[in-house]
Order: C-alpha cells, then structure tokens, then sequence
C-alpha cells in the first residue's frame, strides 16, 4: 500500500470504524464513553445518545456487571495491558440477552500514559450457545459413560438406578432425576430411584398406566409408546396437567421421559426434570435415549445374571443334595447299618438345607420315636416320642402321605407344634412321610427357628433322603431275612448233602441242557471219575445206551410222565436202575432234573436166578402134572390089573385058569408095592439128607443079592445079566442104600434093553474107592439128554415106562445115594448101542 | 356079539380085558399102540373101539380125533378107557370126539354095561 495521508488514514479508520462487525466502544480513562460504532450500537441495542457521555457500567456493563467489581477493562488495561477473552453478558435495550466476547486494549498517549481504552465487544451470544450446548452435551456424553461404566460396575439393579438418576441430576444438572418401573398389578408407575430436589414430588403424584389423565403424561406415554416424550414447558403443556402445580412447586419446568428398553422390553422411563424451559436438545434427548438402551441392556444383563446367579445357585444345592445322596448310598453299599446310615442322613440333611434341625421319627405301635436326629437337647434321641395323630405335624404327614411344608408354625392351622419343636424354639419346617412299598415307617424333618426358611424344592430334596433310607432299611432287613434264610438253607443243604452222601444210590442233578451240576459222593464211585470229571459233563456220557440221552431230554421238556425209570449200563458194565424227574422253580418251569440209579446187579442176578428158579418151579410143575400123571397112571395100572384079574379069578371057572390069574394079581401088586416105594423113595430123598449106616461090608454080597433080586424080570425080558467082580474087598457102606442104588441101575439097565439084550455089571478098584459099573444093550440116551436122566421123574418118554414099569425116580434115588456116600455117578451112552452108568464109592 | 377093537400099552390089561369081552361073547382084535390101531382099523371092520390113552407113541386121544376124522371109521364108537380121571381128562375125551369115557380101574359089570349100550345105541 501507499503511504496515506494522515486524512486518508483518518478516513480509512473512520471507514474501518463504521464497518467492522464487532461493536467497539471508546472510553476514556473516567470509564465515560467516547465513541460507538454502528456495530456496537446494534449488539447493545441502543442508539449513540444513550451511549456518548454515559459511563460505560452504567450503559454496557451492567448493574451487575461483574467488571464493576472485577473486570474494569479500564483498570486492567492501566495495569496488563491488552486484555482478551473475556466473556460478558450484555442485556439489549429489547431485553434480549447477548454474550459478548470483550478485549480491551489501553488507548495511551505519546508519553505512554493509558488516556482511554478501546473495547471491542464480538457477539459470540451463539458461539456461547453452541459451547453451552457442547459443554451440555459433553456432560451428558459425560453422563452417559459414567452411566455405562456404572452400569458395568453394579450388578445390583436396584443400586444400579439409582446411580444412573444421581449421575445424571450430577453431570447433567437436573434439577430433578427419578426412574420408574410400570407396575402390572397396579397400573401405576411405581418410583424406583431418584435424585436432586424431589422435595416429596413422588409420593403425591400418581402415574397410571392407562388412557385415562394420569396416563397421558410424559412418563405413561414414554411406556405406552416406547418413545421418549418432552414437555417442554410444564406451565403450559396440557398433558402434563395432572401434576402441574406439585411440579411447579418444586421448580420444574420442563420435563423429559425416555424408556429404558431392551428389544421390545420396556422396564420403566427415566425422567429428568430442568429449571429451565425448552432445555431439552434433539441431541439431549437422543442421548438420553441412548442411557435408556444401555440401561435396559444393563438391566436385562443384570436380570440374567440374576437368572444366571439363581441357576447357579440351584445347581449348587442340586449337587449339594446330589453328594448327600451319593453319600448315602455310598454308606448303604458299604454295608452300612441303619443306625449308622440315619445319623449320616439327619447330618448331611441338615447341612445341605442349612436347617438347625433335622430328626427321624420311626413308628413304633401308636408313637413315633426320635431315632435319628441332629441339633436336640442332648439324651432327646433314642427316647422322645411324638404322638402319630394328625395333631402333630408328623401325624400329619404320617396321615396324608405327602410332604408337608410349614412356613411359620405360629400361623399354621393344620396341626399345632408338640412340644419337642416348642421347646427347642423352631419356627418353620418340612417334615415328610417315610414310606416303602406302601408300608408306613415313619417321618423325617428338618426345622429352623427361623420363619420361611424351607422352599418346596427343599422338601422334594428331602422326600429323596427319606426314600432313600426306608428302601436301605427295608433292603438291609430283606438282606437280613436272606442272609438268615440263607444260613438256614446252607444248614438244611449241609443235612441234606451229609444224607445225600449216605444214601446207597447216586443222586445228581442236571442243568436244562442235561449237564451235570451236582452230584453225591456214590456218584463218583458208581462213575468211577473224580469231580472234575464229572462237573458238567452230560449225563448221557456215563451209559452206554443212548437211550438214557433221550430219555433226560424227554423229562426236561417236560412231556414225560414222571418219574421215568429205565435200566441201563454204565461205561463199567455195572447194571443199574435209573429213575429221573424234573425240578421246578418257584414259577413251576423246568430248571433242571434230578436223576438217581442204584446198582441193581445183584437184584439183576437175583431176577435171574429168581426167573431160572421159576422156569424151574415151572418145569417141575409141568413135570408134576406129567408126574401125576405117571404116577397115577403108574399107581392106577397095577392096580386095575389086580382087579382085574382078581375079578376074573372070582368068575373063573377053570381052577388052573383061576391060580393063573390070582397069581398075576399078586404080581402086579407087587409091582404096585415097587412103585409105591419107589414114591416113598423119592418124597424121602427130596425133603431131606440122606440118612446113611454105614457098616462094613463086602461089596461082592450087595452086587450079587441085587443081581438075584432082578434075575426074574431079566428072564422074563429075555435079557441076560453078566457079573463081573474084580475087587472082592470090603467097604465101609450103608448096605441096603447101596444096594437099592444098584437095584436102580439094574431096572434101568433091564428095562430099556432090547430082547435078547445083555446087562453087564462091573465092580473095580480104583484109587481111593469101587467102582460098580452098569451096562446095558438098550436104547441108549441121546446126548443132550445125558444131564437130564439123573433128575428125578425125568424119562425121556413116558411111555416106555408102561413097557418096562417103573416111575422113572430111579436114577436120582441112586445118585442121591451115591452122592451121600461122597461119591460120583456118570454114564456114557450110544444111542441104539446102549448104555453104561459108573459109580464111585469111596472106600470109606 | 360085535366086533370090538382093544387098544393099551399093557399086555396084562389086555389080557384081562379080552377075557371080560369074551366072556361076554364078543369077538377082540387087540392093538399094541395107536399106529397099530389106526393100521389095522383100515383093512378090519370093527363095532366098537376100547382106547387106552397113556400110551408110546400117539396118545389115545389122538388117536380117536383121527379115527373121528376119517370118513371110513368115524361112525365107529369110540370109548376111552383110561388112567386120566380128572374132570380136564373127560373134557378132553369129548373134546376128540370120544363117545365113552370109562375111568381105570374098571368095575368089570361097569365096563360090559358101557359097552354093549354104547353097541346097542349104534347098532
């Protein structure tokens, strides 16, 4: 720029001076104002006059102007120098306030002295506005994290609004600050917490939470809209009506609500009061807004802490309860006696629920007696009874058969406190019935001298336990009862195995499959195998028929008709009877078989010889009828042929026909004579032993007084009868036995000879006896027939007897004979050749 | 006066019983056994036939079935004449078909008595 002149300058100043848009004011050293601009005259609102010449505190400053007294910018000036910054509130002549921002700078003249200062006022009323604004909502910013860390650090909700409402009235400036909660019951919205002047307010209004005028306020619709609401001036909102003057009272003015929500959760609004009117900003309002949200989350946190908290809490009891069970059922396992497992049960109890008692009562006849208990007068358990009738809460429970919950026993009407409680001073308690399959035992129950101290879920907690310990104690008694009937068992089958052991037979017993599970000693010994060999094997195994397999498989089925008895072999050879039937168990269904056998070996040689001896009896019974046959055919024949002839002799006329005749009757009773004899003979030989005299005798005298007996009816046959004697000597004999033995042979050897046939008798010495040989040229004996002919009444065919008489006893009666004297009889024969018998007798 | 067929094992039975029969005027053809019986039965003509039962060889009660079975000598009578008393023993008798039968020993009267009514139911 050029150089001005001073003019220039002056009017360039002027210029400056007129057109500058802060307001500047000159003013001399005796605070009077020398010059306005057109700037300044428009922020004051004044016009030159009331400005030129008037002191500056008595137009610009103010009456209160805090310059005055402190901020003479003229004072200051004389002193500092330039002054900036300072901020002043100017009223206008409209009354309208403005904020200037003031510096003063010290007018001084050549010298240096200060003559004046030149102000200049900015208008910096909406800067100031805006800082306000900043500064309010940096509070609330403020606020809101002091909220937020609150809200972090409270886990109390309670505590938690009420740290937000005194955050808030603190940082913010409200005048007042309360939250509060819709109560469902009510309708009303109910205060919670609150801060800053209440002065009562809350206890006079009411906030209802329908449509009617108590509903239309700020804080209702804050709830029934879920958006935040402004009254902006309470004198004039008419909404707000309701409440208006107990507001106005305590200095509100103006009123905001928000909601504290979370999602579509309303849990109550924030309200806040200002002093001032139009105070809440979008800003402001957006931010409180912002407070409800973080609170309602917060809440809504806390609410599931709370949840959490009480979960936690239920699951600590759950396992509390769960370890006293687990303890309890761990004692039972051990073995643990009753006595032992309730004193464990009535301390744990008590514990875990925190009771200061806990007791058992077992029924015993019409009284329930303290067995088991914890937190009694000592020498109380094991003697205090209670009475079981429904006036006593254990009655009670004994009666209805449920758990029974008593809160405060003062208000209780179902029963009244017995003295047991009353004394001990409890006020509250569970009590619940101990039943086991519908058996009444008794009672269990936990008490505590304080009131309410029990929940429901105490007493199903409770109600466990005590199921617990009436099935212990009916398990330990069933196991009692067992081991007992067991021990009794054990006993009965220690007798029955000592018999089983005793018993001749074998006894064992077999699973369903036929195996071998038990077995007595005769088993081992009948099988011959050790245990071991046995254990387990099949039955069948041990026989040789398989039969005995089958037969096992038909009882266990069940379709036989028992018992079933078979004979059969062991592997051994040995015979035995086996008898076997099923077991049943208690259900009645198969489980297995008993078998017995017994050695019937000698029972089987006694049916043998039983069934030999009763061919026997059979053979000579039809020998007998054949007997009787011959021999009344024997008896009879003579007998007619004596009277026959005896007869005819009678009528006979021819005297020699006559002699003839009678003498053939004496003959054929001679022959009847011979046969009874003979009989006699037998019947004698069979009853009894042979009577023998021995004498000493020569043999030669009895051969040949039997040889002569027998010449006749060798002659008469037509048969010869040669003797040869080589030994001469002496024996010691029964003579006329001997010589009937003799005679014997001698019939035979006549009688089945042919005519013409020869009879040889031989007597030799042999070592140590005689031997007196018979022979004949007869018929001869087959050969199987050779054992047979020395059986009494045998004749190899009747008939011939009729030829040759005799009754065919002969032959035994001799080899009784000979076998009395100690000696043999045999004979050799040819069929068609003949026969020779030999006797040996020993010398005697 | 018939024709009668003695039939026993023992020769002395026979003897005395030809004699009774003779005596009462009939004529005797003896036979030793059954097969001797039976044997001669076919060539010779005979009214009557005294059986002895306990004999070698065929019983005589075969011996009568057989007779009675034979269209040449059924019609003949036969009496048992024997030992075998017993009430099983008749019953056997009648049972072969025998027309008598006598028990021995005999009553002499008894047996002529038997045998001629026995001729003259016949006859």
């Amino acid at each position: 720029m050029e150089k001005l002149s001073k003019t220039e300058k002056r009017d360039l100043l002027e210029d400056v001076f007129n057109s500058i848009g802060e307001g500047v004011v000159v003013i001399d050293r005796e605070h009077t104002i020398v010059e306005v601009n057109p700037a300044a005259l428009e922020l004051f609102g004044r016009s030159r006059e009331e400005f030129i010449g008037r002191k500056c505190y008595e137009v610009i400053h103010g009456e209160d102007a805090p310059c005055r007294e402190v901020l003479c910018p003229l004072e200051e000036s004389r002193k500092a120098g330039v002054l900036r910054g300072i901020i002043h509130e100017h009223l206008r002549g409209t009354g309208e306030k403005w904020i200037a921002e003031i510096s003063a700078t010290p007018i001084r003249d050549k010298s240096g002295r200060v003559v004046g200062i030149v102000e200049i006022n900015r208008d910096v009323t909406r800067q100031k506005q805006v800082e306000r604004e900043m500064q309010h909502l940096n509070r609330v910013l403020k606020a809101i994290n002091e909220v937020s860390s609150v809200i972090t650090r409270e886990k109390n909700a309670n505590s938690l609004l009420q740290s937000v409402c005194e955050i808030l009235q603190r940082v913010r400036g409200y005048r007042m600050v309360w939250i509060g909660v819709p109560d469902e019951d009510t309708r009303r919205v109910v205060p919670v917490a609150k801060a800053g002047v209440e002065d009562g307010y809350l206890n006079r209004i009411v906030i209802t939470l329908d449509d009617s005028e108590t509903g239309m306020g700020p804080t209702g619709m804050a709830i029934k809209t879920g958006r935040p609401q402004v009254v902006r001036d309470i004198s004039r909102d008419e909404n707000y009506a309701p409440w208006r003057d107990e507001a106005m009272k305590r200095g509100y003015r103006s009123s905001a609500a928000v909601p504290i929500v979370y999602g579509d959760h309303i849990y109550g609004t924030i309200n806040v009061y200002s002093e001032s009117v139009n105070v809440f900003t979008e800003e402001e309002i957006e931010l409180l807004t912002r407070v409800g949200e973080d609170l309602g989350f917060a809440l809504r946190v806390i609410e599931d802490e709370e949840k959490k908290r009480q979960a936690e809490k239920a699951l600590r009891r759950s396992v509390e309860q769960h370890a006293v069970i687990a303890r309890l059922g761990e004692l039972f396992m051990k073995g643990a006696s009753v006595d032992v497992l309730m004193q464990e049960a009535v301390r744990l109890v008590a514990r875990a629920l925190g009771a200061e008692f806990c007791k058992i009562l077992w029924l015993e006849d019409d009284r329930l007696r303290l067995i088991a208990g914890v937190g009694w007068r000592p020498g109380l358990v094991g003697r205090a009874t209670v009475c079981s009738d429904t006036s006593s809460q254990a009655g009670y429970t004994l009666r209805t058969r449920k758990p029974v919950l008593v809160e405060d026993f003062s208000t209780e009407k179902r029963f009244s406190i017995p003295d047991l409680l009353r004394e001990h001073g409890v006020a509250s308690g569970i009590s619940v019935p101990m039943i086991y399959m519908d058996k009444v035992y008794g009672v269990m129950g936990v008490h505590s001298r304080r009131k309410g101290k029990f929940s429901p879920a105490d007493a199903d907690f409770l109600q466990s336990v005590a199921n617990i310990i009436t099935a212990a104690f009916e398990r330990i008694r069933t196991e009692e009862i067992l081991k007992d009937s067991q021990k009794k068992l054990r006993e009965l089958l220690r007798e029955m195995d000592s018999i089983l052991h005793t018993i001749p037979a074998a006894v064992l017993t077999t699973d369903t499959e036929g195996n071998i599970n038990y077995f007595n000693r005769q088993t081992m010994e009948y099988l011959g195998k050790s245990e071991g060999e046995i254990f387990t094997t099949s039955i069948g195994e041990h026989f040789l028929e398989p039969e005995v397999e089958a037969k096992v498989r038909e009882v266990l089925s069940g379709e036989a008709e028992v018992p079933v008895t078979l004979e059969a072999t062991l592997l051994s050879g040995r015979a035995v009877y086996v008898s076997m039937s099923p077991m049943r168990d208690e259900e009645n269904r198969i489980d297995g078989a008993v078998v017995s056998f017994v050695d019937i070996t000698q029972q089987k040689e006694a049916q043998e010889k039983l069934k030999r001896a009763y061919e026997e009896l059979r053979e000579i019974d039809e020998l007998k009828s054949n007997i009787i046959a011959n021999v009344s055919h024997e008896l009879r024949t003579p007998i007619t042929i004596a009277k026959g002839f005896m007869e005819l002799a009678m009528v006979e006329e021819n005297e020699e026909d006559r002699r003839n005749e009678l003498e053939s009757a004496i003959k054929a009773l001679h022959r009847l004579n011979d046969i009874v004899e003979d009989l006699i003979e037998i019947a004698t030989v069979q009853r009894g032993s042979l009577k023998l005299h021995r004498k000493r005798t020569r043999i030669e005298d009895i051969v040949r007084s039997a040889v002569e007996e027998r010449k006749e009816q060798a002659e008469e046959r037509g048969v010869r009868v040669d003797v040869e004697l080589e030994y001469r000597g002496e024996v010691v004999v029964d003579p006329f036995k001997l010589k009937r033995a003799i005679l014997n042979l001698l019939d035979n050897a006549i009688k089945f000879n042919r005519p013409g046939g020869r009879v040889r008798v031989e007597v030799r010495e042999e070592e140590g006896g005689v031997r007196i040989s018979v022979s004949d040229t007869g018929i001869g004996i087959p050969e199987e027939r050779l054992e047979e002919v020395f059986k009494p009444l045998t004749q190899l065919d009747p008939s011939p007897t009729r030829r040759y008489g005799g009754t065919g006893t002969g032959l035994a009666v001799t080899r009784r004979i000979v076998e009395a004297h100690g000696g043999r009889i045999w004979v050799e024969s040819e069929v068609g050749r003949g026969s020779t018998f030999h006797i040996f007798i020993p010398a005697g | 006066m018939a024709r009668i067929m003695l039939v026993d094992d023992e020769p002395e039975i026979r003897y005395i019983t030809r004699r009774i029969l003779e005596r009462a005027g009939h004529d005797v053809v003896e036979a030793g056994d059954g097969e001797e019986c039976l044997r001669k039965l076919e060539k010779e003509r005979v009214d009557l036939i005294l059986l002895d039962v306990m004999m070698p060889g065929i019983k005589g009660w075969e011996v009568c079935r057989r007779i009675k079975l034979d269209r040449r000598m059924r019609d003949i009578p036969v009496v048992m004449f024997t030992v075998r008393t017993s009430e099983g023993d008749v019953e056997e008798s009648v049972k072969s078909g025998a027309d008598a039968h006598i028990n021995k020993p005999f009553e002499m009267s008894e047996l002529i008595q038997v045998v001629e009514e026995i001729l003259k139911r016949k006859g």
